[in-house]
């Protein structure tokens, strides 16, 4: 008997060919997502736990407080981890890492690779954090004092297929020897480095530890001896904070505290600042909320083509009863086949992801480069083979009991009808699909609108045409006023400045306050600051409230003018904000040591991202120093501008390429993350749509065929082609239009989620929903046309002999 | 009112030719009853689908009141049938899904009338065939008599000038049978034009001629004379 099923299973695939295969299509795509969650998952969720110890192996991050706030940052000071050693015999090994910052320069011969992601740390590290060496060894791996560990893919990218041991690179100030090649750092890892220079903070003295506590610089990370407790390292600092902290703590008004962080639990759980990349869970929680949507979706489809075939099926069913089948049997039967199809659809979804996952898009859609190996992971086979039954009969037991219900004689007689309630229920499924689909429609639409409305809107300041050189090297500073004035003699640079951050980076903090009417000092608050040059504002084409610019006439050590934001006038309540006075620092007898007289209030502008609200912000003049140059040039002559800012860079004798960014492509990159959501949500749209569309495709053409009759009475009588595709578009219509309902409020909470992130929002544009219902209408309009208008044309000679 | 002229209609499928009308020549006029008759697969149902206007043939002519039926455009085509022909099945075609009144109304529908006027030719006529107290059931629910008679309101009630039947009986016993054939005899009698096919020497000695088909062609024309 089984064998007679088989046969007539595929018998049946192979002559419903459409119908298999927009059921296997959809259920491919619905598990092919499964499979990039669960492997996006498998990922995230086992970062670091490749590492043997990891269970007790705790980063130290740093926890500040100052007056009612707590900030939390993961770098701590170079004297923590050796401080607390002296306190507890509890830590077994330590390791302090840090980034040696962006864009180095490694020069191997006359080659040049300016390179992130190389990093610092005791020669401890691989103690703590095993990796498979290549070439070399973890002994000889930091035997000199400047040797330079590689990983395989930045040796291969410098030194090809040379070997690279022994060979020199050489930096901006220093000269490394390569005495190890190790393997890529796993993708899980949330340390990622490419290359690892040894740092020997050993040679500080103990005072300059004790001294260093408050300055947070690197990673540390300690390994604790077996069956100790992370407590115990807590109570030590405790003891610590009393010996070398608690003084200063209390004569400045702040207060530091350590928080320890297991390793396995750093990429998700943290939420500590100035930390290397994170995972974010709500990226998670998106990630995974997608893959069981689209899985829905496709189970619906199934569901929904599988009832609507009953009318076709009835003859079969009515037979196999007719001739002995049970009710079980044929429940069985029809889940076997909704098993065997979702399996087909295995096959396909395995192939389907093997490709996806090579697709740089997707990689730098999840940031991740996934793998997919079934050999070497078998508990993927397991996987999908439960995947497989669950999906299997959770989308064939409806059709299997609906199906198998029909009765005998009416299934013979050729009078059975597909009933109301199933016909409702089917409506029901595809209304839920509409809503889904409409409702990222809209989801999507209004994030791409949020993304527009940044980069269009104004941000207090011309960002077009600017053109921005760090000045990194110490020996480069001094020369900046020099530089500046070069630069604005050349006839394409139109105006240029200088600044401690461009727009986008970071502004500094610091505490100051107000003098008040009285002469007093008036509480404390932190405000930003930040340091620009002569001529900063006339660059920025920033405009002035009041006053003018800086008066550097009137610095003298202790006293010099400032310029603020209005949010800052605001922030103070200040009538007349010229000539008000803000003091900080502490002298020797407790007074303020430092005192800034306002000369000029400018208009607000949005120094940082559109993530953050404008800030009171204190503006101070300075003309050198660790910053950046701000160069306006002319946008007509872009090339020639930027060899002339070239050759005034050049005319110093620095050993350093010349490097510049665009500001705007810069604030562009700010909001690199939420574009990237925002593509992942439209490409979860893309998906969605098309599984919604394949199911109405299958939905209409079972409508037709049910409707085979009628519509050719309904042509003998005078319909027009016209006249009948309404006819089978009006339903449709209707759950378009309820869907449309549904999804208005589904997709604002959604959306609203999202944009919570932002300080400054797009105004919502209501008229979206009701564009994107139109939309919906039209396309399932054209869906349903594909069908019916082949059931409209169809002579109704032959429909009406059909019985 | 209907004149052809050599009809012929050949299916082809799958390198077999399949004859089934062959240089078929028949005039209808107006007020006629006439009658097809033959076996099965002589080309009856050919015939009248042909006549109907929902086929085309392969060769031939078709002057419908002095109109050649065939050079006219599908929508053109429709227009005039909507208006002159209604249709009675031997399966009666009714839509399930609608009630009787319904039913009925469909053909004024496609003919844009207004809805009032609509709702007022659908109680008339629904009267006129004694199925008022049905109006607003469905076929399901109505015996086969009762079925078709509703099909026949449906059929005249855009006031056609020729209903076309096919095999009306076909599916009635033969109470309900004589019940049909009174009322198309009726509506014969006042004015309308019937053509009808059919296997049943009784039902044919309704009519006032009678065609015999086989194998595609006429093979005889007799007229009856009513007593």
């Amino acid at each position: 008997m089984f064998n007679t099923s088989w046969r007539f299973f595929i018998r049946a695939i192979l002559q419903h060919r459409t119908y298999t295969l927009l059921n296997v299509l959809g259920l491919a795509i619905g598990l092919a997502v499964t499979l990039l969650v669960v492997l996006f998952l498998r990922s995230e969720l086992t970062y670091d736990k490749h590492n043997p110890d990891h269970d007790r192996i705790y980063r130290l991050t740093s926890l500040l407080y100052l007056e009612n706030k707590v900030d939390h940052f993961a770098p701590t000071s170079v004297g923590l981890a050796p401080l607390l050693q002296e306190e507890t015999d509890a830590i077994q090994d330590y390791v302090r890492i840090g980034s040696a910052g962006e864009n180095i320069l490694l020069k191997s011969g006359r080659q040049s690779f300016y390179e992130d992601g190389i990093f610092y740390s005791d020669t401890t590290y691989f103690d703590l954090f095993p990796a498979e060496f290549i070439l070399g060894s973890k002994e000889t791996a930091f035997d000199k004092e400047r040797s330079m560990v590689l990983t395989k893919s930045l040796a291969t990218t410098i030194f090809g297929d040379e070997n690279p041991i022994g060979k020199t690179l050489r930096t901006n100030n220093s000269r490394f020897t390569v005495s190890a090649v190790i393997a890529d750092l796993p993708e899980n890892s949330h340390i990622k480095f490419k290359a690892l220079l040894p740092a020997f903070p050993e040679t500080f003295s103990r005072e300059e530890l004790i001294q260093s506590l408050w300055v947070a610089s690197m990673y540390t990370y300690v390994r604790l001896k077996p069956d100790r407790d992370i407590r115990e390292v807590k109570e030590a600092f405790n003891v610590l904070h009393d010996k070398y902290m608690v003084s200063l703590a209390r004569a400045i008004n702040t207060d530091y505290d350590i928080k320890p962080e297991a390793l396995a639990e750093i990429h998700y759980n943290s939420t500590a600042e100035y930390d290397l990349p994170r995972g974010k869970d709500e990226y998670l929680m998106v990630f995974s909320g997608i893959g069981l949507l689209i899985l829905a979706l496709a189970m619906i489809n199934y569901m929904n083509l599988a009832t609507a075939r009953a009318s076709g099926r009835a003859k079969e069913i009515g037979v196999r009863k007719v001739l002995g089948s049970t009710r079980r049997d044929l429940v069985w039967q029809l889940l076997i086949e909704s098993v065997s199809l979702t399996l087909i659809a295995l096959f396909l979804s395995v192939i389907l992801v093997e490709i996806i996952i090579q697709v740089p898009y997707f990689q730098d859609l999840i940031q991740k480069e996934l793998s997919l190996d079934l050999l070497a992971e078998p508990w993927l086979i397991y996987f999908g083979i439960l995947t497989t039954l669950i999906v299997g009969v959770l989308s064939g037991l409806y059709p299997a009991l609906y199906l198998s219900k029909i009765p005998a004689a009416s299934a013979l007689k050729g009078s059975f009808k597909a009933g109301s309630k199933s016909k409702r229920l089917r409506k029901f499924l595809v209304g839920i699909q509409f809503t889904i689909s409409v409702s990222v429609v809209v989801l999507a639409l209004l994030m791409t609108g949020q993304m527009q409305y940044m980069s269009d809107r104004y941000l207090g300041f011309n960002k077009e045409d600017l053109v921005i050189v760090p000045i990194q090297d110490t020996a480069l500073q001094s020369e900046i006023p020099q530089m500046l004035e070069d630069l604005r003699e050349k006839p394409h640079v139109l105006a240029a400045s200088y600044a401690q951050a461009s727009p986008g980076g970071r502004v500094g903090r610091m505490v100051m306050s107000e003098i008040t009417q009285h002469d007093e000092e008036a509480q404390r608050e932190a405000v930003d600051y930040l340091k620009v040059g002569d001529g900063y504002f006339e660059t920025m084409e920033i405009g002035f409230v009041k006053g003018g610019t800086f008066q550097p006439e009137r610095h003298i050590d202790t006293m010099e003018t400032v310029i603020v934001n209005e949010r800052l006038v605001e922030f103070y309540g200040w009538d007349e904000p010229i000539g008000q006075r803000l003091v900080w620092g502490v002298s020797e007898t407790g007074r303020p040591s430092q005192m800034a007289e306002v000369v000029g209030v400018i208009r607000d502008y949005n120094i940082m991202s559109l993530h953050n609200e404008i800030k009171p912000m204190v503006i101070f003049n300075e003309n050198d120093g660790h910053g950046l140059l701000h160069i306006r040039v002319d946008s007509e002559r872009l090339k020639t501008a930027l060899a002339e800012i070239e050759a005034v860079w050049n005319s110093n004798d620095v050993d350093r390429d010349f490097e510049f960014s665009f500001l705007d492509k810069t604030l562009a990159e700010l909001y690199r993350d939420d574009r990237r959501q925002t593509r992942l949500i439209t490409t979860f749209t893309l998906i969605t749509i098309l599984i919604s569309s394949l199911g109405l495709l299958g939905l209409t053409s079972y409508t037709a065929q049910q409707r085979y009759k009628e519509i050719g009475v309904r042509k003998v009588l005078g319909a027009t082609v016209q006249q009948i595709v309404s006819l089978l578009f009006r339903d449709i219509a209707a759950l378009v239009a309820i869907a449309v309902v549904i999804s208005v409020p589904l997709s604002y909470l959604a959306y609203h989620n999202w944009v919570k992130n932002f300080a400054f929002l797009a105004p919502m544009h209501w008229y979206l929903f009701f564009v994107t219902g139109i939309f919906a209408v039209i396309i399932s309009y054209a869906i349903v046309s594909l069908h019916s208008l082949k059931a409209a044309r169809t002579n109704p000679v032959k429909s009406l002999k059909y019985e | 009112m209907i004149e052809i002229d050599k009809l012929s209609k050949i299916y082809r499928s799958n390198s077999v030719e399949t004859v089934a009308l062959s240089n078929v020549s028949l005039t209808v006029k107006e007020g006629e009853f006439v009658s097809i008759m033959g076996p099965s697969g002589c080309g009856k149902s050919t015939l009248l689908n042909l006549l109907g206007m929902l086929d085309t043939p392969s060769t031939g002519s078709y002057q419908f009141n002095g109109i050649d039926v065939f050079s006219l455009k599908e929508t053109e085509r429709v227009a005039l049938r909507k208006v002159n022909i209604g249709f009675v099945f031997q399966s009666f075609n009714l839509i399930d899904e609608l009630t009787v009144a319904e039913n009925v109304e469909l053909p004024l529908v496609y003919l844009k009338r207004p809805s009032a006027d609509r709702k007022k030719r659908v109680a008339e006529i629904l009267d006129r065939m004694g199925m008022m107290h049905r109006a607003q059931h469905y076929p399901g629910e109505l015996s086969g008599g009762q079925q078709q008679r509703v099909s026949v309101a449906r059929a005249v009630i855009a006031n056609p000038k020729v209903i076309l039947a096919d095999e009306p009986t076909g599916n009635l016993d033969s109470l309900h049978g004589n019940e049909v054939m009174e009322l198309l005899s009726e509506l014969n009698a006042s004015g309308t034009t019937i053509v009808m096919v059919t296997h049943s020497s009784h039902d044919a000695s309704y009519s006032k001629r009678i065609v015999r088909l086989l194998d595609g062609e006429v093979v005889s024309e007799n007229n009856l004379m009513h007593v």
